[in-house]
């Protein structure tokens, strides 16, 4: 009965540990800078500040939120791939799959707004139709 | 054999056989004529390998259901995962993409490669020739990204 009671104690530390580990995002509170390829109006650009730019840009500790977009180096894609890039934040915003639950249960004011996520899925998709045309 | 093994050893098997019993709706293959991704691109010869090996048989209308798929609980995930990787990106429906989603598709397909979300680890468990080296998707990631610029100029 103690055996178990030690290995119940250890799977709940373990957990933890490993917790701990994985969640590495922080937030970073500097405002991205706006490019020339790609206009930004305030109120996107607020809302990109708040609930993207702290995992989203070239010195963030995640390596997958850096991988797959960096807010601050959008200017350095070409046309085709900031296209496709602007795509796929319409679309994880459509799909409510960013920020990630698990980062909002952290930071909880850090949630798109049903508003939020209307202004920024359409300039996304607006910018990527001009850069279309 | 212990006789409480063999009362486990029942149970389950009356649980395997119950759970047969529980319909779970296989994705059918429909291809369209004429929307295939092979259709309208000229893709190099290593590629449509990669596609076709690691990719076409969740995210296309060409799957091939091994026989365990038919039997539950795998039925239920290989369902589940068909269902939601053509939801995601349909290669058998590529030209009824606009020109903005076959760029952020192209987009996702290099990203998922590069970070090794795809193909699934459940699937090259089962599926060895899916594995792909560093080497391979470095190669898929630099033709996504030719890829790209030549649909962008289309």
């Amino acid at each position: 009965m103690k055996n178990l009671q030690i290995l119940i104690v250890m799977i709940v530390m373990l957990f933890f540990i490993f917790t701990a580990f994985t969640f590495k995002a922080e937030v970073t509170e500097i405002p991205s800078i706006p490019g020339d390829k790609v206009e930004i109006p305030e109120d996107v650009q607020s809302i990109i500040d708040n609930s993207c730019f702290g995992c989203h840009n070239v010195d963030s500790k995640s390596d997958d939120a850096k991988e797959a977009l960096m807010l601050d180096k959008l200017d350095d894609l070409s046309k085709a791939k900031l296209v496709g890039k602007l795509g796929e934040i319409s679309e994880v915003v459509k799909k409510n799959e960013m920020p990630p639950e698990k980062f909002l249960t952290k930071y909880p004011d850090k949630a798109l707004s049903s508003d939020d996520a209307t202004k920024l899925k359409s300039w996304a998709d607006n910018t990527a139709e001009e850069l279309l045309k | 054999m212990s006789k409480q093994l063999k009362i486990i050893l029942l149970v389950l098997l009356g649980i395997f056989v119950v759970i047969q019993i529980i319909p779970s709706e296989k994705p059918a293959n429909e291809p369209v004529e004429g929307y295939d991704f092979f259709v309208a691109n000229d893709v190099p010869e290593d590629i449509e390998g990669y596609l076709r090996t690691a990719c076409y048989d969740c995210h296309s209308q060409e799957v091939v259901y091994p026989w365990y798929s038919r039997v539950a609980p795998v039925k239920w995930l290989v369902n589940r995962d068909v269902r939601f990787g053509r939801a995601n990106l349909d290669f058998s429906k590529w030209n009824g993409l606009n020109k903005k989603d076959k760029l952020t598709k192209i987009g996702e397909i290099g990203d998922e490669v590069k970070m090794g979300y795809m193909p699934m680890g459940i699937y090259i468990l089962m599926h060895s020739e899916a594995d792909l080296s560093q080497e391979d998707r470095e190669r898929i990631v630099e033709w996504t990204e030719t890829f790209a610029e030549q649909v962008f100029e289309e």
